[in-house]
């Protein structure tokens, strides 16, 4: 099977049990795209019963590419997929995913696989290795306990015996068998993840991790340690004079096409944005170090760094915020602290989203004289050295060896606060930030709701900045200056009208106290959740550079957005897609996504925030690394950037606005489970049988 | 904002409105650094709480530099420790007409300043007229 319009044609399917593999003819997927679609729909399949945990053998694990993965397209060709029941979110594990950049994806291609199904739990320990087409499962008794950077320079070691720095190596003894310069792409957990599963990732290379869901966890409860790939094909294009026309028309809307001549645009930019940093000038290294632009194959936005000095390197956002907060406070500005912060988080192979909120809760229990030495939790970590580099890997190094107030915290944050008798009370009060289901408050669903909704009725953190660029960040960091914003709250208003396919829909980024209930929001949440689901996790395009929406040097600011995404998808499968085909792909996806959370135990009754996020107000600047919201509001006809900060959400017009939400996506209101029409609307008539059979079937709209 | 001024007040009360505040009773501001949280400063006078407040010309944004830092006090807890804690509801007042517009943060602050400032120099002029009478 001979790659073919993006797509390897075959998936791999490791029974970690009995050690066999089998092929999947992709063919039988390729309906769903690519990624999360693939990977979902064989999880459906495969996967017996749905309501197991995470760690239970039964569970189906998939990491998928797409099929523009290891193509010239633009930040996309290095993303990759990874899914399966999580073990991170309280008390449910939902199913749920991530997704991590860097080579591994365009390896697996080259290897000739789109993607790969673990199932099972090896009766030992064992790494996976790919080479090519030949798949061995290895033992990986001496790799358990290193971490993860060890375990990638084993593996490279044992694939690679004589290869030495960049030279090229043969694969193979045969001819022909195939020759690179690269190392395997690894990904990789942790020492011993099993034993701090919920906090535990996945990463490869230095700095790409799959950080939510506790996949680390997972593998380790399936006595896999690592995947290892390589290979030497390549992926054939549909079209690849419109790929390249396509890649060069999308320079113009890059920094890279105007790097003589950058626009002067205050706020956070997606596919313009400058390279080299993760946020424009935001990341900052400590004093005195000199960086360069790193980043995924094939992207013109490396949001990464190498820096001079080796450390913190590859890392980004909140590998470096969970405790950039903390380093500032203690030295007043960034310090090694927070580059050596972000190795120790890279390197045990931790959850830095979980991690950010831990160690906001745990300063404010400190300060509070709870924790602390002789304290009510006792701990001998060295708060007086809070801020410094010794303390952050005294943290991280707690909860990988499971000591201190690590020997709870391995367990998740949320079964912490339980076991310390504090989860009811500080996730009230707001200072433990877990904003749905036990997971880390990262964007405030008081005020930008369409995060929060966004998470609340999918499984996750959301984490896919479509609007939080432009309706949060932007706004908000003009406003803090008293510097009005390039493009005004009406023009912003109408860029999204034009590119949120098929809603267009002016009021959708009207954040006033009105319009974070109503229909219009219903609709924001809805196109956002169907254009992540097929654009983004299926397809690949990488979240810090899609969907182009505003753009400073597209016209009028106008950025890619639906134009781009299809013209690198069609010139790659030749499928002549329309966008609004791939947002219907999109619904399909979330509502087989939908369906699985419901087999799991979903019901709108569970679909709440934690208690703050009702009755507390956000300190403004003090939650995370937020600042104090300024958005998009419509009021007294007219469009307007207003301050939203401090604002709670009603609990009634919570529940109304999910009602209008069901409604709109042909759920039942009263349950918010997927009805059979819509069900059957979406070729989804499988699914409608099992969900019946569960008695988890809706009633009518 | 209009040219609103504020109403005259006493000896008594410019004595009260110009102390510092026992270090309970200090208000909670905080230098925030987008994406990088906020360092807490405390605040223990209506002078400190005025110098806090910083007008920017925007120079600081200017070429996406969005790591620079902004002296934040929430503009809800400003006025109501003015009121609460040297009790002068009228600058409060004047502060919450303001922040009732809602307007961003760094749109408020010429004017929270300027009422400050208004009142802190009514302060001063009484209470260099106090002190030249007593000498």
């Amino acid at each position: 099977m001979a790659s073919k319009n993006g797509y390897c044609g075959k998936i791999l399917k490791v029974d970690l049990t009995t050690g066999e593999f089998e092929t999947i003819p992709t063919e039988k997927y390729e309906k769903w795209g690519g990624g999360h679609g693939i990977g979902s729909a064989i999880f459906f399949d495969l996967c017996e019963d749905k309501t197991v945990a995470g760690t239970d053998p039964k569970n189906v694990v998939t990491i998928m590419t797409s099929p523009l993965s290891g193509t010239l397209a633009p930040s996309v060709s290095g993303r990759c997929e990874v899914q399966g029941i999580g073990i991170q979110a309280y008390p449910t594990g939902w199913y749920t995913r991530s997704n991590f950049g860097g080579r591994f994806s365009t390896q697996l291609k080259f290897a000739g696989w789109d993607g790969i199904v673990l199932t099972g739990k090896s009766p030992k320990k064992v790494w996976l290795n790919i080479v090519n087409g030949d798949v061995k499962l290895e033992d990986a008794t001496d790799l358990w306990g290193l971490n993860t950077r060890e375990t990638q320079e084993e593996i490279w070691a044992s694939v690679e015996p004589s290869k030495k720095d960049n030279d090229w190596v043969s694969l193979g003894v045969a001819r022909d068998a195939g020759r690179t310069t690269q190392h395997p792409a690894v990904l990789t957990t942790g020492p011993n993840a099993e034993l701090f599963g919920p906090m535990a990732a996945l990463m490869h290379d230095a700095g790409n991790g799959a950080g939510q869901g506790g996949f680390g966890g997972v593998f380790a409860s399936k006595n896999l340690k690592a995947v290892s790939v390589i290979g030497t094909g390549g992926v054939d294009i549909a079209d690849p004079n419109a790929l390249m026309e396509a890649r060069l028309w999308s320079n113009d809307y890059s920094f890279a096409g105007h790097h003589d001549d950058p626009v002067e645009y205050v706020g956070l930019t997606s596919f313009a944005c400058t390279p080299g940093k993760p946020l424009a000038s935001v990341q900052e290294w400590s004093e005195g170090t000199q960086s360069r632009p790193q980043g995924c194959v094939g992207c013109v936005r490396n949001c990464r760094g190498r820096s001079d000095n080796g450390v913190g390197n590859e890392s980004q956002c909140v590998d470096f915020f969970w405790y950039d907060v903390h380093d500032i406070k203690a030295n007043g500005h960034v310090t090694a602290a927070t580059p050596r912060a972000a190795d120790a988080v890279q390197l045990a192979g931790v959850n830095a989203f979980a991690v950010e909120a831990a160690v906001l809760w745990i300063e404010q229990l400190y300060n509070a004289g709870i924790m602390g030495k002789g304290k009510e939790i006792h701990s001998d970590l060295p708060f007086d050295k809070f801020g410094s580099a010794e303390w952050a890997e005294a943290f991280i190094g707690c909860i990988v060896n499971q000591t201190d107030i690590g020997a709870e915290l391995c367990k998740g944050i949320s079964q912490a606060a339980k076991a310390w008798g504090r989860l009811e009370m500080d996730t009230a009060s707001g200072i433990l930030p877990l904003q749905e289901y036990g997971l880390p408050h990262h964007y405030d669903a008081r005020t930008e709701v369409e995060w929060g909704y966004g998470s609340l009725i999918g499984e996750r953190d959301i984490n896919e900045h479509d609007f939080n660029w432009h309706v949060y960040w932007t706004p908000t960091i003009n406003g803090l200056e008293g510097k009005e914003t390039a493009v005004s709250a009406k023009r912003l208003s109408e860029i999204f009208a034009k590119k949120t396919v098929p809603y267009n829909d002016p009021m959708m980024v009207d954040y006033s106290d009105e319009g974070i209930y109503s229909e219009a929001m219903a609709k924001t949440v809805a196109w956002h959740r169907h254009y992540t689901r097929f654009f983004k996790q299926s397809i690949g395009f990488c979240d810090w550079a899609w969907a182009d929406m505003v753009n400073p040097y597209g016209p009028d600011s106008e950025g890619m957005t639906p134009e781009g995404e299809i013209r690198f998808i069609n010139a790659v499968t030749g499928k002549g897609m329309t966008f609004e085909e791939g947002m219907e792909i999109g619904r399909r996806i979330w509502n087989l996504d939908r369906a699985i959370w419901i087999l799991q135990g979903r019901h709108r009754d569970v679909e709440k925030f934690a208690e703050y996020i009702y009755t507390t107000g956000a300190q403004p600047g003090t939650t995370t690394y937020e600042a104090p919201y300024t958005m998009p509001v419509f009021e007294n006809n007219e469009w307007s950037y207003k301050s939203v900060a401090g604002r709670i959400l009603d609990r009634d017009k919570c529940e109304e606005w999910k009602t209008r939400f069901f409604e709109l996506e042909g759920w039942d209101p009263a349950s918010g489970w997927p009805t059979r029409a819509t069900l059957e609307e979406l070729d989804l008539a499988n699914v409608a049988e099992e969900l019946e059979k569960a008695g988890k079937l809706g009633g009518s709209v | 904002m209009s040219d609103a001024l504020l109403s005259a007040i006493d000896g008594d009360a410019a004595g009260r409105l110009m102390r510092h505040l026992e270090p309970d009773d200090a208000l909670e501001a905080g230098i925030l650094t987008p994406m990088a949280g906020t360092r807490v400063v405390r605040l223990f006078s209506l002078e400190e709480a005025e110098r806090f407040l910083v007008v920017h010309d925007g120079s600081a944004t200017d070429h996406g530099n969005m790591r620079a830092t902004v002296n934040y006090v929430d503009p809800a807890r400003l006025s109501q420790w003015i009121a609460e804690k040297f009790g002068d509801t009228e600058l409060a007042s004047a502060l919450d007409e303001l922040i009732a517009t809602r307007k961003a943060y760094g749109f408020l602050v010429p004017d929270f300043k300027a009422l400050l400032a208004e009142r802190i120099g009514q302060c001063e002029e009484l209470l260099a007229t106090v002190s030249d009478g007593q000498a």
